[in-house]
This record gives C-alpha cells, structure tokens and sequence, in this order.
C-alpha cells in the first residue's frame, strides 16, 4: 500500500515558480494497479520522482506499508521500489550484458560483495525466466544490452524491475518510446507481470487510450491535484472523449 | 634485443598507469587528470622509502596506498563537493606537486641498487618477469574483480548510474572507489617506473594521462571492448606496443626533444586505428564496459 499526502514541489522563484506538485493526496491499496493521467506538466513524472526519491518534496508525507519514507534516500527505498523509466536506455546498463544486467538487478538493496554473481545456476535461471517473456531474449544472455531493439530492452527493465518483488512498481510512461508492435507485447507483458505478482503499481501517461485500458483505476491529475478519480463501475462507463475532456480541465 | 627486453620491461611497468586510465575513463566516464600527480606521487614514496631501508615490495604497497589515497580524495571533491571530474583532478593534480616535492625533499632522487635483484641473469630480463608478473596477476584480479557482484555494481555506476541507483547502489562511493583504485594502480605503475629507470623526479607524471589514453585506445583496437577482460589484456599489450613503437623511434633517430610531438601523433593514429578498426568489427561504434 502506497499513501501520499499534501505532497508539494515547486520549481523556480521570484515569480517563476511552477507548482508541479500542490497538496497532492493519492492512497493505492496493496495489490491495486492505477493509472495516473494527465496533461504535460500535469505533474504525473514529479509525483513518480518524488516517490522513487529523484524529486524531493518541498512539503507532504510519503508511506508505503505504513512506513514513513519521505526522507530515505533513494538506496534505501530502492527494495521496496521497482521503476519502469519512458527512455528504454535508462533502465539498463547498455554495456553489459543482459544476465549481468539480470545479476544486479537480483542484488538490488542488498550489499553487494566479492561474490561472483553469475554461475550456471544463475544462467539457467534467467534463461528459463526470460523464455517467459516471449521477447527472444533467453538465448542472448551473452549479448551488451546496447544491441538489443527498444522493446528487448524495455521487456529486460520490467523483468528487471519486479525481480525481486517490490512493494510498489512505477511505470513512467513506460512504452511511449516504442513502435506499435513493441508497445502492444510491453503492455500484454506489464498486465501479466502486475496480475501474477500481485504488485501495487502506478503507471503515468498522457494518452486517454492507455489511461483506461491499463489497471483498474484512473486518477486524472491537473496543476500538481488530483481532479478526478475513477474506479470501478465508474471507470468502466468512461470513454475517451469524457476523460480527454477531464484531462483538459473542461 | 636489449631494446626490445627493456621497452617491454618499461611498458609493462606503464601498463599499470593505463588499467587506471582505463577504468576512470571507460568503466566511470570519468576523466581523471590526478593521474599526472598519483604516477609521480607512487615514484617519490618508492624513492624514498626503499633508501630508508624498506623492502621494494613493501615501498611499492605503500605507493599504491598513497596513490589511492589521492585517488579517494578527488573522488570525495567530485562527489561531496559538487566540483567537476575535470577540476577535482585538476586540483588534486596540482595539490600532489607540492607533496610529491615535501615527500622527494628535492625535485631528483637517484636510486643505486642492484637492477638485476641479485638474479644471475641480466637485469633487464629480470625486470621483464618481475613485470609480466605483477601485470598478469593484476590483470587476473581485476577481471575476476569486475565479475562480482561489487565489481558489477561499479561497472553499472559509469555505464548507468540513474540505473544502479534505482537498484539501491551507492553511486557515489562506487565513483570514490573506482577512481581510488584506478590511482592506486597508477601510483604502482610510478613506484615500478622509478625503479626500473633507478630515479624518481618530480616532473615524471607529465603528460601520463597522454600515454594512458594512446595505450588504451592502442588497447582496444587490439582486442575490442565487447569482452572486458579481454579488453583489460589489450589495454596491457597496447602500453607495451606503445612502448615499443617510442623505443623504435628513438633508436632510429628521432631527437628526444620531439618526443612529446611523437606522442600525441601516437596517439592521434592509435584513436583512428581503434575507431577504423572497431567500425570494421561491427559496422558500428560498440558500447564500452
């Protein structure tokens, strides 16, 4: 479970600030996926940051499973945070190889020492894990990630992101880089991974299409607030055009 | 043949200072320039020290100490106090001058002792073992060392560190550590240089950040940089090919005075050889360690 409360931050002074966050409220259930929507400069990326700690709130509160984590910094939240980035380059290492990239991954939030990370047991593992995904990447364990496609790359980083069973995943605009085929087969792939691993997860987008096709929940954010919030039966009778017309705040 | 033994004795003393360029440029993307202070600064503690009676060995841990110590540092002004990778080395670089010449107490230090090491074979083979030696087994540690999972992780801190931090990594002490490293093994390479030449100097760090980067770029048109520990080997071969082709040049005439000017060209050729080479590999520029 996930809570945010009266959570601000302004960019600039002197009569230039941008109130990209303003007493933002949000509480999403263990287990929940919600889709968090809105316009550019919405605020939706801040509020992501400001949870995985690369944006650091000038006022409000942040839980996640009732703990106060508002003030640890990003290594300390990294166990309990998975994040899917919207740059598929920037959720890997391009240098290194994909069970390399595996490897630290499996590591995450523990101490990492002297060990040598990657034995055949390991490789059997990601392989058979990889197969899973259906994106061709279980015989390429050798190969620098910086030769795989956007979407190998972007499936590697959700893989990534949910190893070792976060207590939220946070999707930032996570297939906005892709071509149509590889965001179809990330989107399938992100509700598969979600549902079996039960995550509490929040996606952003600014696309309507995705704001209800992903999750179960749509909270659509406007000047740093959440204006709208649909759930359930709610949700269900949406269409586009309504909720394009609540993102644009008429 | 002597020419050839002492400018693979003298390269592989080198090969050290490249390691440590190779690691800050390539696996942190950091440009360190403390390299011309650490490579003097493990020179002047091997001078020094071994006259006072300390063992060669031991005098060469202590360079190494010295220079990760100057390497720490330069990461600590980086990384706490928010200055550039340029200008933190820069300052330590410049900081070293004046505590290579407190440590020397004068700008030469002349070392008599027996080259050969008291081996019954000439003192230039002698040195070429001792050399290949300790750069076999540095290369060894550190290719088993970047294949931790520490070593990963330090690696991860220059190929992505928004990554590393997402998975819960200290970025900021990696780049401390890495660049510590990188100067420990360049303060080796000077201690190593200084009893090979039988002198230390003041000035002797000039211009290595130059040779450092012609022996890696030398390095990876040799072997790539899809592998690294077979990169971390060329990087090795390249300093002593480097080495070699000074040594070639010298003894064919050309005036010492132009040896800076060689240099750059050097490596001006060994950039274009490693580019030329590596697009003809993979028909593009591939991604480093």
């Amino acid at each position: 479970m996930i809570e945010v409360n009266g959570l601000t931050r302004v960019f600039g002074r002197n009569g230039s600030e941008v109130r990209a966050l303003d007493g933002l409220d949000l509480s999403v259930r263990q287990g929940r996926f919600i889709v968090v929507a809105g316009a550019n400069g919405s605020g939706k990326s801040t509020l992501l940051g400001a949870i995985a700690d690369t944006v650091q709130p000038d006022r409000g509160s942040i839980s996640i499973d009732d703990t106060d984590v508002t003030r640890w910094p990003v290594h300390r939240r990294a166990p309990l945070i998975g994040r899917v980035f919207q740059d598929p380059c920037l959720g890997t290492a391009p240098g290194m190889t994909v069970a390399e990239n595996l490897r630290l991954a499996a590591t995450r939030g523990r101490r990492r020492t002297l060990r040598l990370g990657i034995g055949a047991a390991e490789r059997q593992r990601y392989g058979e894990t990889l197969a899973g995904l259906g994106m061709d990447l279980e015989s390429r364990l050798d190969t620098p990630v910086a030769h795989l496609s956007g979407g190998q790359r972007q499936a590697l980083t959700m893989l990534m992101a949910v190893w070792c069973e976060p207590r939220v995943l946070l999707l930032d605009e996570h297939t906005a880089s892709l071509d149509p085929g590889s965001e179809a087969k990330i989107l399938q792939l992100t509700s598969r991974m979600v549902e079996q691993r039960g995550l509490t997860t929040i996606a952003v987008t600014h696309r309507v299409d995705l704001a209800l096709a992903l999750g179960e929940r749509t909270v659509v954010l406007g000047r740093g607030r959440v204006v709208a919030d649909f759930d359930g039966p709610q949700r269900e009778a949406m269409t586009a055009e309504q909720l394009a017309a609540r993102m644009a705040g008429i | 043949m002597d020419l050839i033994t002492g400018a693979c004795a003298l390269g592989l003393a080198y090969a050290f200072m490249a390691l440590g360029v190779f690691i800050t440029f390539r696996i942190f993307r950091f440009p360190d320039i403390t390299v011309d202070g650490s490579f003097t600064l493990g020179a002047a503690l091997f001078a020094v020290l071994v006259p006072a009676g300390v063992p060669p060995a031991l005098a060469l841990a202590a360079a190494v100490a010295g220079g990760m110590a100057a390497g720490m540092l330069t990461g600590l002004v980086h990384t706490r106090l928010g200055a550039g990778a340029l200008l933190s080395g820069i300052l330590v670089m410049t900081a070293l001058y004046s505590v290579n010449l407190r440590i020397m107490g004068r700008p030469n230090i002349p070392l008599f002792f027996n080259r050969g090491g008291g081996w019954e074979i000439p003192g230039d083979v002698a040195y070429l073992l001792t050399h290949l030696a300790l750069a076999a087994a540095a290369w060894i540690l550190l290719a088993l060392l970047f294949r931790t999972d520490l070593g990963l992780a330090l690696r991860a801190s220059g190929s992505n560190p928004v990554m590393l931090a997402a998975l819960g990594g200290r970025v900021e002490w990696m780049k401390v550590a890495g660049v510590a490293l990188a100067n420990g093994l360049t303060a080796l390479s000077g201690g190593l240089v200084a009893r090979y030449q039988g002198f230390a100097d003041v000035n002797m760090g000039f211009g290595m950040i130059v040779l450092g980067l012609a022996s890696v770029f030398l390095g990876e048109a040799i072997a790539g940089r899809r592998r690294l520990p077979l990169t971390l080997l060329g990087v090795v071969l390249g300093t002593v090919l480097f080495r070699l082709l000074i040594s070639l040049a010298l003894a064919s005439g050309v005036a010492p005075r132009d040896l800076k000017l060689l240099t750059a060209l050097f490596v001006l050729g060994a950039l274009l050889f490693s580019r030329t080479a590596r697009r003809a590999a993979g028909g593009r520029l591939e991604e480093g360690p």
